[in-house]
């Protein structure tokens, strides 16, 4: 979703920015052994489709060799100007604290 | 609504042809379909030509006005039709509700792909083109990793196994065995297939299609003027046609394709006939992965049994349910552009009887073409006239 799209839901366009906590659940992954060309020199890596707050779902990289896992704990580290999301699994279950 | 056959088929062959360019290709399969039909070219009013990335990867935009020049049909409207690995079944269906409609009485309908020289890299890249490039390709991801992702998925949901998956790369590559059109005529193994490298894990090589070079072509007009000029008319019985997301965050079940659901349904409601009554189906297994649910949302096995359907070889040749006998986009090749087209001229020669893995007895026949990880689908249903 972007600023001036319509809310699939209530059809309402007037939607503004809304913060969440960067954590969430790997719903599928995978790990990319054959890649476009512009990211040649970085394959292996590993992408999956991320449940956050809300039942809000995002792709985005998963750093790290950890969290390749379905139902796995990651959080979002940052947001890469080309690549966007970037994730990390969260070693131990700790309470949700970071956010965006 | 007028009935509406095709009277005329024609392809390439699917694989690296390093002597043709895009604009040969796609002349040769519309001269071969023109023959194969009897209709002289004059009486062609319209061409549609199905094409995903040739101004990316053949650098040739306006496509459509060179063929039809190229075959001497100067002035007609020649129209491009892109939605991704789709492209060639939608321009079957814009074919088709032009004569339907009564517009026209005779057009070509026509798909190609040139890509065999193009880096692995360049055509992942534009084959990428096909997903959603701010929310989710950027990051990386591929076709293959999409289809990755329903893989895992469906395996997750339904424990579809590994080898069950498998089993489809097998049977088309039995079926692409036999086929004189195939890229791959070689049959291979569940060993080889699961222990293949890796594209994106867990989809590996022998799970995916080759990168093709090829065209196909159909001569779409009037059931009556089929007839007028030859005896081997295959009958259009419906069209349909769905969108559905582009990106897969958007997908609210990973292991089903709404567009194709949605095409299913209105083909089988205009054809008035069930999925139990299809004999024979050209299906859109750009993987492994793609053909198992694909042969769900059409309704053609049970939620979830499509893995157990296979690996029971349901789906072979001489199964219940024969799918994709000319080998499929794994064996048979997969210019992405003339996909929808190659389907069309297999399950035309199915219907005529005159298959080289011909189905006992197959009077009708379904063609299921697919754009992006379920972006757009077409769905058509055959006859024999």
């Amino acid at each position: 979703m972007a600023r001036g799209d319509v809310c699939p839901i209530c059809g309402r366009s007037d939607l503004e920015p809304h913060e969440i906590a960067g954590e969430g659940r790997v719903i599928v992954w995978t790990t990319i052994h054959v890649p476009p060309t512009r990211y040649a020199d970085e394959a292996p890596y590993t992408v999956a489709i991320v449940e956050l707050e809300a039942g809000l779902r995002t792709m985005g990289r998963l750093t790290g060799n950890a969290g390749r896992e379905l139902g796995a704990h990651v959080r979002l580290r940052r947001v890469d100007p080309d690549r966007g999301p970037m994730f990390e699994a969260v070693e131990s279950d700790a309470p949700r604290a970071e956010s965006l | 609504m007028r009935d509406v056959s095709i009277a005329g088929v024609g392809s390439t062959s699917f694989g690296k042809l390093p002597d043709n360019g895009i604009v040969e290709l796609a002349t040769q399969a519309c001269r071969a379909a023109l023959d194969d039909s009897g209709i002289p070219r004059e009486r062609v009013q319209a061409l549609y030509l199905g094409n995903f990335i040739g101004e990316r990867l053949a650098d040739q935009g306006a496509l459509a006005p060179i063929v039809a020049r190229r075959l001497g049909l100067d002035g007609i409207p020649a129209t491009k039709v892109e939605a991704a690995c789709a492209s060639g079944g939608i321009a079957l269906r814009h074919g088709y509700l032009t004569v339907t409609a009564g517009i026209h009485d005779v057009v070509l309908v026509a798909g190609v792909e040139k890509m065999s020289n193009i880096s692995t890299g360049d055509v992942t890249a534009a084959l990428a083109t096909a997903g959603d490039e701010w929310l989710e390709m950027r990051t990386g991801l591929t076709f293959p990793g999409a289809f990755a992702m329903v893989m895992q998925a469906h395996m997750a949901r339904y424990s579809t196994s590994r080898e069950q998956i498998a089993a489809v790369s097998v049977k088309n590559h039995d079926n692409g065995a036999v086929n004189p059109k195939a890229q791959f005529r070689k049959p291979t193994t569940i060993d080889q297939v699961v222990n293949s490298r890796f594209v994106a894990e867990p989809l590996r090589l022998f799970d995916c299609p080759p990168i093709s070079d090829g065209a196909a072509a159909a001569v779409v007009c009037t059931a009556d003027i089929a007839r007028r000029y030859t005896s081997r008319g295959v009958r259009i019985l419906a069209s349909g046609q769905g969108s559905g997301p582009v990106a897969l965050s958007g997908m609210d079940d990973l292991t089903s394709f709404p567009a194709t659901v949605r095409a299913a349904s209105e083909a089988f409601g205009q054809a008035g006939l069930a999925p139990g009554e299809i004999d024979v189906a050209e299906l859109h297994d750009c993987f492994t992965i793609a053909e198992l649910v694909a042969t769900e949302d059409l309704g053609l096995v049970a939620r979830g049994d499509s893995g157990r359907a296979a690996e029971a070889g349901e789906t072979a040749v001489d199964g219940r349910l024969p799918v994709n006998p000319s080998g499929g986009l794994i064996a048979k090749g997969h210019p992405v552009g003339a996909s929808g087209v190659g389907q069309v001229y297999d399950l035309a020669l199915q219907l005529r009887g005159e298959a080289a893995n011909q189905v006992a007895g197959a009077r009708i026949g379904l063609a299921h073409s697919m754009g992006g990880c379920g972006a757009a689908a077409t769905v058509h249903i055959l006859a024999r006239d």
